[in-house]
This record gives structure tokens, C-alpha cells and sequence, in this order.
């Protein structure tokens, strides 16, 4: 069967030391197999390590979270490879500072923007077709025969003309002397084996019994665990501690104080909780706080007001405007959401004289190697990241913000390991939140009915920036640790993409020439956040989708034209993201009458190199509850890897976005935020969920995104669908806080 | 002093008697299967079973588990064959994983009680919390699971 490389239990009980030496070991279920168990293994490259007794260990220097990426590469992998499926492993890798496993825009290595297939496919199969060429090279020194005559197979290469099978672990330690080919010959699609099919993934057999080994369950000898506290007020610093209760609470080892944090260490969780709550502390406020929601989006609304940096435009829109025969005006609103990965925030630290060690649930090793080297203050190659499961990321576990606390902690109990974990509580309080926006549009239609003009105006704060070293007086403690360790290469990569206009802010609004608009402009402003804001599924598409595509609905409406064939005109020109739009309408059955009481929505969008377009089903009872009935989502992501998980990518994608859309909110009260918890963040349950039935349309263009593109048209589609049942249009999120008894 | 039984295995823990049993679980026991979510029995992650019935460990102290038998996902079958189990495989309903050790518990502890549920049983009855949005196949592995019962 296959075996993922996981975190075994067995390492945490050896000594750190060991730990830090033997690292990744195997845990396979039913029966655990460790790497010492393994045979002999022989490292052809940086992807592919083959053992003599067969068994080929693929190399990932990706996170797995759940988008099923473990399984994508191992599948890239092995068919190149021609591997023997049943007897490929998965492991992590724990050198992220080495650069064949960067990830090209990041210049290291990171989980995000769905960039995992569609910007490193080809070195997955290349590194998979290299280890074969070589295997095939030692095979034809080994029986003396040409190469062109030997051919591979399931972990074979086979002499036809001889009769003889050579298992690729006999030939493992001759193939690693070999010189890689400089061009691998890569397959055809028609030869894949897996690449295209419907595999199951490798990691659930693990995640049935308890044995996945998440950050919060990485246990080593020794091991002490903390809690921390950040101001309640984001961005605040410690002014004052009185720690003389928690020292002398039973099982506490240390208090650290830092400039932003307080942490108990103690031995059990329970006990470094105790303790925290036992501390009195005074917190600095932060330069700028917002006393509650209105006060924020009433700063967006005077930016707004003020000067805007031109982000797009193509004609002259106030020219369009005023000869326009029909103009519509509206101001949209995106709260701010939270990640709440079921996960908490944690990670283990070690820190010893010259050497630092990181355990947990990262989605940037890269910058986490960077941020141990510099806060515990050694070279970068003495700093080991070993990435765990991660419990839920969408972006909040890219930050390395909680990482820098875990080191600075166990800084202060040097030569023991620190596990670190945040309350709930603490997690959702120091959320990177995706950032509120305000949307202020005007556009026009000609007599004609077409879309003549889109003046477009957005006040949204900044992600990007706050992770640059200058990144200004807004970044909190922690985040500026962060931004100070990013490790060169990856910092010059941040600075080529983050110029004046963070990149993330326009997606899914500007350059969306798929769309037949005859005048177009975009302005931004970018008032600073008295929140730390991040990115989040989809990050600018999320909320921006929602906006331009509610729009669209509302032009359509004032066009006198069914949603759907509205869409299909602005689309003549664009015949790819028209098929994916004629799909949606097709298979939800658009020109036929919906059932009684149920009103559909369509919505459109394009983000991360792939196209989605859902049809919403929904009701709205006569108290003005509305149910998500079905979502009919269609992706085309180009060439598919792994069906199955693009499949449950796009389920996910959209159970998250109408849980999003429905209810989710953080807002702000005192400067603090409001929802702490999951009694008052409500996020969707069982009896909330609709049906989602997801398609791929297999264009066969290059890869695209799958985690994140399905996401940003759930919540169009479902207001959509809201306004067709009752006249409201839904022109900020979340819709619970709108009444929609028809209007 | 606390006396009980996990997964078969008797115990006696001389701590804190307000510690929640999940983390007498995880930190002293060392099984880490069940997960911490929320605590405040919000999000269900933490789910075991005490005495065959579902609760959410987070919230329920060490004091109140006096020779009792509980069982966490790593009891509830040697060998990852419990009917729900098996049908969380067949159905590859997990994604990220963390809420489904407690989904899992959570649902075996339904069909203990009520081993054909409707949608609106479910409904009721799994309040758990799914960030990954897994819903629509943990409803499909629970009918499935149910028919296997």
C-alpha cells in the first residue's frame, strides 16, 4: 500500500537530537513502517529517492491542507517515473533553503495561489523522467545492451528481446551515478497512467484513525508547551505584567515576555492556559485603531474621496458615461472573514546553540527557515522545517507570524523543545483577515443593450505590503519579526511583484477582458488596515467577484435581459470562458422552469489561471431566510490531474464560499474583534449545506488553479439568486444581515 | 486522583481534576487523534465517546469521569474497519482532516443510537464543524455507513 511520510510518534519519543537527525519517519496503517525499516536508499535527485528494496520515495516540497497535493505530485511523479504505484512514499522535505525546490514567483519554498500544479507540473514530470532515463542507463550498463532496447514499466525496466525484468531497487545506487539527462523525454498525455484519472488519496487511510500527525500533535521528549497573548487590540505592545500568580501555579516553567506577546510555558496545555489566564497585563494601543466596523469603513469611504492611483483604463469613461443611455450606480461592501482552520495556530521550536529546529503547519517553510535563522540567530542551513499536516490553511498558515512566536519562546528555554498553541480565542483575535473594501461603480449601456462603460472605484487595504521589511507602522510585533526574516531571494521576489499597487487588490476586476466592455477605468485607494489582514482563499477574487458579478446581474436586470444570455454577450469573444458559462446553464438546466419557490443565480469568474461559472438554487422563507438549495459549479482548469481531488477541490471551494457569503463576518467593537469564537463566527453546518454538484471541463489548455478558483463565484450566484426570489439586492456581505422579506 | 478506562485501558491520573479530559487525553495520554478545536464544545473536533455516548471533550472535566469508559478514534476500531471508517474511505470524504476524528466519533455515536438516520436526523444530530466544506460527503459515508451497520 502507500505509505505517506508522516511525523510518527516513535520520533517524538526518541531524543530531540535524534528528532532533529531522523525527522520525517514513516507511519503507514495498518502496519507502521519507518524510514530505519526501509532498505538502502539511493537519491537520484531532488525528487526521487529510490530504496534497493524497491520502494520509491517521492520528495514534496509542497503542504498538504487538504487540496490533496501529496497525491498530485506523487502522481506527476511516479508516471514519468513508470513507478510501481502501490510502492511509492511520500515525504516532506526539511531543506526548503535549497533551490530546486523553490517555487518560481516565490523564490522559495511556499503553499499558495493555487500555483502547486499549474507553475511546477512540468518539474514534477521532468524530475520523474530523469529518474527513469537514469534507470534506464544503469540498467543497459548492467546487462550490456543499448538503451533504445530496454523499455520501463511499474517499476521495471524490461530487456523484451532477453526475457529479463530488472526492479528499479537493484538498479537504485547504479542509477544515482548516472548524469541526469539535460531534456528528459516526457510522455505523451496519451501514455499517462495516472495523470488525468481519479486516484485516491494517499493521506485519508490516516485521517480515518487519529494517526495523521497535525502541528498541534507533534510530541518530543523533553517538551515543554506554551500560550500566548497578543494586545486584544491588534497591533498593541506590552506595557506591563504582573506574572506573581502564574509562577507560582503548578506545572509553569517560564514566562517570556516579548514586545507583543506574553506566553506561559508550562508542562501540559491545560496548565500553560491556567496560567495565562492567571497574568494581569497592560497593553500599548497600536498607532491606529478603528473603534468599531462603521469607523473603518467610514476611513475607506473618506480614501475613496481622495486621491486614487490608477490601476486600469482603457477609453474615456466619462465620456462613455454621459452618452451612455442607461447608467447604474451602486456602492458595494466586503466585510472582513476570518480562515478559522480548524487547526489552531501552533508550532514547535527548538533553539540550541548553533541550530534551530521547527515542527508545525506551515505553508511556507521557506520563510519559516528564514525566521528561525533569524530570530534564534543562526546560518539558515542550520535551521530544519519540518512540515506537518496542516489542519486547514486557505492562506492564514502562509504567514509565519506564529512561528516567530514559537521561536522567540523557545529561545528562552534553550535546548528544549517549545510546542506553542493558540486558543481559539487568540487565533480568531489575531486573524490576518481577508481585508474589508469598499466598491463604488458606475456603469452604462448603450441603446443597445451593451455594456458601454465600467467606472470602477476600490478603497481596500493592502496585503502585500505588510510583508515587506518597510512595510510601515501597521504591521503588528510579530509580522515585522517576520518581514525581517525573510530570507533574501524570497524579499526580492516580494519586491519585483509589490510595487505601488498591491497585485492582489484588482484580481478578478482588472484585466477582465474576457468581458466586452467598451470604456473601462479602475482606481484604487489603500487606506491602512487597523487590522492585520491576509490573504484568503481566492484573496482579491473572493470579494471582487461578488461585487462585479452582483453588478453584472443588476446591468442585466436594467438591460431587460435573462442574467445567463446577458453574460453569453459580453462573452462573444471569449469562446473558453463562454463554454464553461454554457456548461453551468446547461447541466443546472437554466432555460427550464426551476421548481416551485426556488430561483436561480448564475455568476462568472477567472482567477488563477482557471474559469468558473455556478448556478445557484435557492429559497427565501416568507421570514426572509434564504437556503442554498444546489450549486451547479463548473471548472475549467485546463489539463486535470487528479479528478478526484479536483473534484473535491470544487465542492470545498464552494461549500467554503457560501458559508462565507451567508453569515461569516469579523467586525470590530472598542477596537477589538467582536467574534472570538465559533459560538459568534457561524460557519456552515450539515443542515446548512447545499448540494454541490461539480463538473470539470476538461479544455485541455494548459493547468490552472484548483483550490481557489471555484470559490469567488459562490457568493454572486447565490445574491443572484436572492434577487430573483425577492427583489433585494444583496450589495454587501454577509447576506444574514439583510432582510429579505420580498420587497 | 482519577480512575477510568480508555479505549480498554485502565488509567489513574493524578491531575488537575477541572482539566478538560481532551487534554488529559493529548497531553498525558498521548493520543493525540482527538483534536482541539474550539473549547467550548462548539466545533465537535474534540468528540470521544464516554460510556457510548458522544461528548464533546473539551468541556468535560476529569472529575466527572469516574470509572468511565471512554473511547477516542484511536479505539474505535484496531484496524480503521469501523463501518463509519470505512465508509469515510469509500466515500474519500476527508480533506484537510482535522474536524474528522471528532465527525467520525460523532457519527458512530448516531448510528449507536439510531442506526437508520434521515437527512433531518443528520441534521440535527452532527453539528460538527467543516472548514473544508466535506459536508455533502460526510452525509453520503453517513448513509452509506448506515447501510452497512
Amino acid at each position: 500500500m502507500n505509505t505517506i511520510v508522516n511525523l510518527s510518534r516513535r520520533t517524538f519519543l526518541a531524543t530531540s537530537a535524534t528528532a532533529a537527525a531522523s525527522l520525517v519517519l514513516g507511519l503507514t496503517v495498518p502496519t507502521p513502517t519507518f524510514a530505519e525499516d526501509e532498505g538502502e536508499p539511493s537519491a537520484i535527485n531532488a525528487f526521487v529517492s529510490l530504496s534497493d528494496d524497491g520502494t520509491t520515495t517521492i520528495l514534496l516540497n509542497k503542504s498538504e491542507m487538504g487540496q490533496g497535493i501529496f497525491t498530485g505530485i506523487a502522481m506527476l511523479v511516479a508516471d514519468e517515473l513508470d513507478a510501481d504505484w502501490a510502492r511509492v512514499r511520500v515525504r516532506s522535505i526539511t531543506d526548503p533553503h535549497r533551490e530546486d525546490y523553490w517555487t518560481p514567483s516565490y523564490a522559495g519554498v511556499g503553499t499558495g495561489g493555487s500555483r502547486s500544479i499549474r507553475e511546477s507540473w512540468m518539474d514534477f514530470r521532468r524530475a520523474g523522467a530523469a529518474a527513469r532515463d537514469m534507470l534506464v542507463t544503469a540498467a543497459a550498463q548492467r546487462l550490456e545492451v543499448p538503451k533504445d532496447r530496454l523499455r520501463t514499466e511499474n517499476g521495471y525496466v524490461i530487456d523484451e528481446e532477453n526475457g529479463i525484468r530488472l526492479d528499479y531497487g537493484e538498479l537504485a545506487s547504479l542509477a544515482a551515478e548516472q548524469e541526469p539527462p539535460a531534456e528528459p523525454t516526457l510522455k505523451d498525455a496519451d501514455r499517462w497512467k495516472l495523470i488525468g484519472h481519479a486516484i485516491e488519496q494517499l493521506d485519508i487511510p490516516l485521517k480515518v484513525n487519529g494517526s495523521a500527525v497535525y502541528g498541534i500533535d507533534v510530541r518530543l521528549s523533553d517538551m515543554l508547551v506554551a500560550t500566548a497573548m497578543q494586545s486584544p487590540v491588534p497591533g498593541g505592545t506590552v506595557a506591563d505584567v504582573d506574572d506573581a500568580r502564574a509562577r507560582a501555579m503548578p506545572g509553569v516553567a517560564a514566562i517570556v515576555r516579548d514586545e507583543g506577546f506574553v506566553a506561559v510555558v508550562a508542562e501540559t496545555y491545560w496548565q500553560a492556559r491556567q496560567g495565562l489566564e492567571a497574568l494581569q497585563v497592560t497593553w500599548s494601543a497600536p498607532e491606529l485603531v478603528d473603534e468599531n466596523t462603521q469607523a473603518m469603513m467610514d476611513r475607506f469611504a473618506a480614501a475613496l474621496d481622495g486621491e486614487l492611483i490608477a490601476a486600469e483604463g482603457e477609453g474615456d469613461t466619462a465620456a462613455a458615461l454621459s452618452s451612455s443611455g442607461r447608467v447604474i450606480e451602486a456602492e458595494y461592501q466586503v466585510p472582513m472573514i476570518a480562515h478559522a482552520c480548524m487547526e489552531p495556530l501552533n508550532c514547535t521550536a527548538l533553539v540550541e546553540a548553533d541550530a534551530c529546529t521547527i515542527w508545525g503547519p506551515l505553508q511556507t517553510p521557506g520563510w519559516a527557515q528564514g525566521v528561525g535563522a533569524g530570530v534564534a540567530g543562526v546560518p539558515i542551513e542550520n535551521v530544519v522545517v519540518n512540515t506537518t499536516f496542516l489542519g486547514g490553511g486557505f492562506g492564514r498558515k502562509f504567514l509565519v507570524d506564529f512561528v516567530a512566536q514559537a521561536v522567540l519562546i523557545a529561545k528562552a528555554v534553550p535546548g528544549r523543545p517549545v510546542k506553542t498553541v493558540w486558543s481559539r480565542e487568540e487565533d480568531f483575535a489575531q486573524g490576518f483577515f481577508r481585508p474589508a473594501a469598499l466598491h463604488r461603480i458606475r456603469a452604462g449601456l448603450d441603446n443597445d443593450g451593451a455594456l458601454a462603460v465600467w467606472e470602477h472605484r476600490l478603497a481596500q487595504p493592502s496585503i502585500l505590503h505588510r510583508w515587506l521589511p518597510e512595510g510601515g507602522a501597521m504591521q503588528t510585533p510579530l509580522e515585522r519579526v517576520a518581514a525581517e526574516s525573510l530570507p533574501g531571494p524570497m524579499l526580492e521576489a516580494r519586491q519585483r511583484s509589490v510595487k505601488e499597487i498591491d497585485p492582489t487588490i484588482p484580481e478578478s476586476i482588472a484585466s477582465k477582458t474576457y468581458y466586452a466592455i467598451g470604456a473601462r477605468s479602475l482606481k484604487l485607494a489603500m487606506p491602512p488596515s487597523s487590522l492585520p489582514v491576509g490573504i484568503w482563499r481566492s484573496v482579491g477574487s473572493s470579494g471582487n467577484a461578488f461585487v462585479f458579478e452582483s453588478m453584472v446581474d443588476e446591468l442585466a436586470h436594467a438591460a431587460g435581459e435573462d442574467p445567463f444570455r446577458f453574460r453569453r454577450r459580453l462573452l462573444e469573444a471569449s469562446p473558453r470562458h463562454l463554454a464553461v458559462l454554457d456548461r453551468a446553464a446547461e447541466l443546472a438546466g437554466w432555460e427550464k422552469p426551476a421548481a416551485e419557490g426556488r430561483f436561480r443565480g448564475i455568476a462568472l469568474d477567472a482567477c488563477f489561471g482557471s474559469i468558473a461559472a455556478h448556478v445557484a438554487e435557492v429559497s427565501v422563507s416568507e421570514e426572509g431566510l434564504p437556503r442554498v438549495h444546489r450549486v451547479t459549479a463548473v471548472l475549467d482548469c485546463g489539463v486535470v490531474v487528479n479528478r478526484r481531488a479536483a473534484l473535491a477541490q470544487i465542492e470545498g471551494a464552494v461549500m467554503q464560499g457560501v458559508s462565507a457569503a451567508l453569515a461569516e463576518a469579523i467586525t470590530l467593537e472598542e477596537g477589538r474583534v467582536v467574534e472570538t469564537n465559533f459560538d459568534r463566527y457561524r460557519v456552515l453546518t450539515l443542515a446548512e449545506a447545499p448540494v454541490v454538484e461539480a463538473h470539470l471541463l476538461e479544455s485541455g489548455e494548459a493547468p490552472g488553479g484548483v483550490g481557489e478558483p471555484a470559490l469567488p463565484p459562490v457568493a454572486p450566484a447565490v445574491c443572484n439568486a436572492i434577487f430573483a426570489a425577492t427583489g433585494v439586492r444583496v450589495r454587501s456581505l454577509p447576506i444574514s444581515q439583510h432582510d429579505l422579506r420580498r420587497v | 486522583m482519577v480512575k477510568f478506562n480508555v479505549n480498554g485501558e485502565r488509567y489513574t491520573l493524578d491531575a488537575d481534576p477541572d482539566m478538560p479530559l481532551l487534554w488529559a487525553l493529548r497531553d498525558l495520554l498521548g493520543l493525540t487523534g482527538t483534536k482541539f478545536g474550539c473549547g467550548i464544545a462548539a466545533c465537535g473536533a474534540c468528540t470521544v465517546h464516554v460510556d457510548g455516548e458522544p461528548v464533546r471533550s473539551c468541556v468535560m472535566p476529569l472529575a466527572a469521569l469516574e470509572g468511565a469508559d471512554v473511547v477516542t478514534i484511536e479505539g474505535l476500531s484496531s484496524d480503521s474497519t469501523h463501518a463509519v471508517q470505512a465508509a469515510w474511505i469509500a466515500n474519500q470524504v476527508p480533506q484537510c482532516g482535522y474536524c474528522q476524528s471528532g465527525m467520525i466519533m460523532a457519527v458512530a455515536g448516531l448510528l449507536g443510537s439510531n442506526p437508520q438516520p434521515s437527512d433531518a436526523d443528520i441534521d440535527a444530530a452532527i453539528t460538527n464543524i467543516c472548514r473544508c466544506g466535506t459536508h455533502q460527503r460526510i452525509r453520503a459515508a453517513i448513509h452509506d455507513a448506515a447501510a452497512k451497520v
